[in-house]
């Protein structure tokens, strides 16, 4: 496994589930996001630091995976690309996932034994002493940014992302820019012609979430705001949370000021762009490649399907699931998950809706004898961000055993130790044993089929139809 | 020790440790240019090779035998770039080899093929690129190819356009990906940059080793004099001659043979067409072969079509006596 290459971060989204997906299909372990030794050495004493030099020294870690703004005009996304597709083992598939990212997913291509190719990854560009709060500095710097990346590759869309509720920390270093491919890269292209027989199947991972964005060209948007635990109103009016937030952080602001929304875009971390869907069909109708689409709005409703596809697959070995393993953003084990013989459930974040889902799950698949959670940490107080106290609650619904995996409950969410921690903690874990036999796709989508509606997924194939994923 | 004696000793062991590189490059160098023609990979994926006397030349050349109803189509005959020989044809003959009947000869001097006649100065200086394109010509009546298509890439496009030019009944259609030389670049320290730069960007596909293995069996004479007959050359005068259907492929990373020159090559060409591929660079049939094939494939099973003449008879009815 190497690095990646500049224009990719490595606490990215994608960077991240493409990693866990990877080691699971190497049959190996995913215990270091950071893929380097000295980083994690000095990860638990980073941890040591008081409040205020520990959230710089994440905000410093952070900036230093971004590049620099005049970098933005030589954006490679063809290295990326090619990185991204050597971790997986060079060895043909039966399916490839593309599209969205999601967690949960994972957990289903590594239970299948296939590759995910994502959409969208995060290019995050220095910006040392910003002002977090500030959105239209963010927007008029911002969009000169997105410029350049539009001019080095008319195949992506520039999708701006300042959420100053979850990413302040790092805001205050860096711009976010996710980019997401319109078009296959190269590297994916070579990919799936080479590794995917005709016959196999392409399943296109489409997630519908959408945001106000105020649209700057064609191909390009700012979204202010994100996913998690702060409502769209409060980015865009205001309100008590975002008052209590900015007093907290003693910010100038006692509001956010975004620009106008004109537009509703693909939420940029979440959502799928469909201008991809016309060079997959056109490329899966020449390869006799079966199309099927995975549907959903929330990223988190096809958690609950994965858990149930996973609790018929570990049946289907002749085993009965008793244990259920938490992941939380990037932090996942999907091999060890699996030699636990555990259920996945992944949550979008540390926030009180990913909490309720965890609680709605709880309540209706329950009681589990053993719940392991691992929580990541982004370093800020943030409006909406569920209490320990509430993921300790959430931890005594285990009959027996309900631990936290990885974490240092005084620390979070400042406890950036846990990016090396959690891997190593889940692997402790035991009893574990082999892994059923890879789910077969057929069996995949029969079980999709049967319980995705009732969570909102729903399983299309689309090879004699047109394409339509917006 | 005086200072004099720690000079004198330090000099030794700086030249000892010159010597012992030098030696050590010599050596990795020799075992280069001693590299099997066939690897592992290869055989892999189908590929055998075979040897023909032309008189002047014996010529090395690695090949696919294709489907079971290869012999239903005229055969696909691969031109490889400067020095480099068709060992980086390798992945693309393997793809195209699930279609069509596949050939990559190494034009001589290049690769495993030699010129075997003449004094030793004749038979180790650069051929031009008429010279080439004989060779070319004289290698397909020795293996009874009487048409074929053809894909070349870089300065296997040069040699492509005076062979398709000079001998148009031989030539079904002409592939030019990564076509040279860019007519701005015609300088060798500026190609040799735009080389370097495309080399970057095609990391960790580059095909950088088995072009060691090529530059060692070829000789840095060679290479040197064969780098100069690419730069004079002026394709650009060339390519209105070529009457058979032609496909300029440019790769939008390619800096070597930019977008904008390959679109005006193709319309130099009487026949030529233009595909661009977005994020391709300038080697497609070593770093890209299977999108490479996937683009180019339609164009040519649309002329690989036998329709009966003479030139198109059967490949194996007239194969010569091949020596392995």
């Amino acid at each position: 496994m190497s690095r990646p290459p500049r224009g990719i971060a490595r606490f990215d989204s994608a960077a991240g589930m493409v990693q866990a997906l990877s080691a699971s299909l190497r049959g190996e372990r995913y215990a270091s996001p950071s893929q380097s030794p000295t980083l994690d050495r000095l990860m638990p004493a980073i941890s040591w630091l008081p409040t205020r030099p520990r959230e710089w020294a994440y905000s410093i870690g952070g900036m230093t995976e971004g590049i620099g703004a005049r970098r933005a005009q030589r954006l490679d996304i063809e290295k990326i690309g090619e990185w991204l597709v050597s971790q997986y083992p060079d060895r043909p598939y039966p399916a490839v996932f593309v599209g969205s990212s999601n967690g949960a997913l994972m957990h289903l291509a590594a239970a299948m034994s296939t590759p995910w190719l994502p959409q969208t990854f995060l290019c995050p560009v220095r910006a040392p002493f910003s002002d977090p709060d500030d959105a239209q500095r963010g927007f008029d710097v911002g969009r000169r940014i997105a410029d350049a990346f539009l001019a080095t590759d008319e195949r992506i869309a520039v999708h701006q992302m300042q959420d100053p509720n979850q990413d302040r920390l790092m805001l205050a270093a860096m711009r976010y820019f996710r980019l997401k491919c319109r078009v296959l890269p190269l590297a994916y292209r070579e990919f799936l012609l080479k590794q995917l027989p005709p016959g196999g199947t392409l399943y296109v991972n489409v997630c519908t979430r959408s945001w106000p964005v105020t649209r700057t060209s064609e191909r390009s948007v700012f979204q202010f705001g994100a996913t998690g635990g702060a409502t769209e109103d409060e980015y865009l009016e205001g309100g008590p949370r975002v008052r209590d937030l900015l007093s907290r952080y003693r910010s100038r602001w006692d509001r956010w000021h975004p620009p106008e929304p004109n537009d509703v875009a693909p939420e940029a971390e979440w959502g799928f762009d469909g201008s991809l869907a016309d060079d997959l069909a056109t490329l899966a109708r020449a390869r006799n490649w079966r199309v099927v689409e995975l549907r959903y709005r929330e990223p988190e409703a096809l958690s609950f399907a994965t858990a149930a596809i996973c609790r018929q697959w570990y049946r289907d070995a002749g085993i009965e699931p008793t244990r259920v393993v938490v992941d939380s953003f990037l932090l996942m084990e999907p091999l060890t998950t699996m030699r636990l013989h555990a259920l996945p459930f992944w949550l979008l974040f540390g926030v009180e809706p990913s909490a309720d889902a965890l609680q709605c799950f709880l309540d209706t698949e329950g009681p589990f004898d053993a719940i392991d959670l691992m929580l990541f940490s982004h370093g800020t107080e943030s409006i909406g961000l569920a209490t320990i106290e509430r993921w300790r609650a959430l931890l005594a619904r285990a009959t027996r055993d309900g631990r936290f995996a990885g974490v240092d409950e005084r620390r979070y969410p400042r406890d950036f130790a846990t990016f090396a921690r959690f891997g190593r903690a889940l692997a402790r874990r035991e009893p574990q044993a082999a892994p059923p036999p890879p789910l077969a796709p057929s069996r995949f989508e029969a079980l999709l089929r049967e319980h995705g509606p009732g969570y909102g997924v729903s399983c299309t194939e689309r090879t004699r139809v047109a394409c339509d994923f917006q | 020790m005086d200072p004099h004696t720690i000079a004198i000793v330090s000099g030794l062991g700086a030249a000892g440790v010159a010597a012992a590189s030098m030696l050590a490059v010599a050596a990795r160098w020799r075992a280069l240019a001693h590299t099997p023609a066939l690897d592992c990979a290869g055989r892999r994926g189908g590929i055998d090779g075979f040897w023909v006397d032309t008189g002047r030349y014996r010529m090395y050349c690695r090949t696919h035998p294709g489907p079971a109803d290869a012999a239903d189509r005229l055969p696909v005959v691969l031109v490889h770039g400067l020095v480099i020989s068709s060992r980086y044809m390798t992945p693309l003959a393997a793809v195209l080899g699930r279609e069509l009947r596949v050939y990559a000869p190494d034009l001589p001097g290049f690769g495993e093929s030699a010129i075997v006649s003449g004094s030793r100065r004749e038979r180790g200086r650069a051929l031009s690129i008429p010279e080439l394109a004989d060779a070319l010509h004289g290698w397909m009546r020795a293996c009874g190819i009487g048409r074929a298509a053809f894909v070349g890439n870089s300065f296997g496009c040069q040699v492509l356009a005076e062979f398709a030019a000079r001998f148009p009944a031989e030539v079904a259609c002409v592939v030019l990906q990564g076509i040279t030389t860019d007519p701005r670049a015609r300088h060798l320290p500026l190609l040799a940059w735009r080389d370097f730069v495309n080399g970057r960007r095609e990391a960790p596909r580059s095909p950088a080793a088995p072009g060691r293995i090529d530059y060692a069996k070829a000789g840095l004479a060679r290479a040197f004099a064969t780098m100069r007959v690419l730069v004079r050359d002026r394709i650009e005068y060339r390519l209105p001659r070529v009457s058979a259907p032609a496909l300029v492929v440019a790769g939008t990373r390619d800096p070597v043979a930019p977008a904008d020159w390959a679109a005006d090559a193709a319309r130099r060409l009487r026949d030529g067409r233009l595909l661009v591929m977005p994020g391709g660079t300038h080697t497609l049939n070593y770093t890209y072969p299977h999108a490479f094939a996937f683009a180019i494939l339609p164009f040519l099973l649309a002329h690989t079509r036998r329709t009966g003449d003479r030139h198109d008879a059967p490949v194996a009815a007239r194969q010569p006596e091949a020596v392995r």
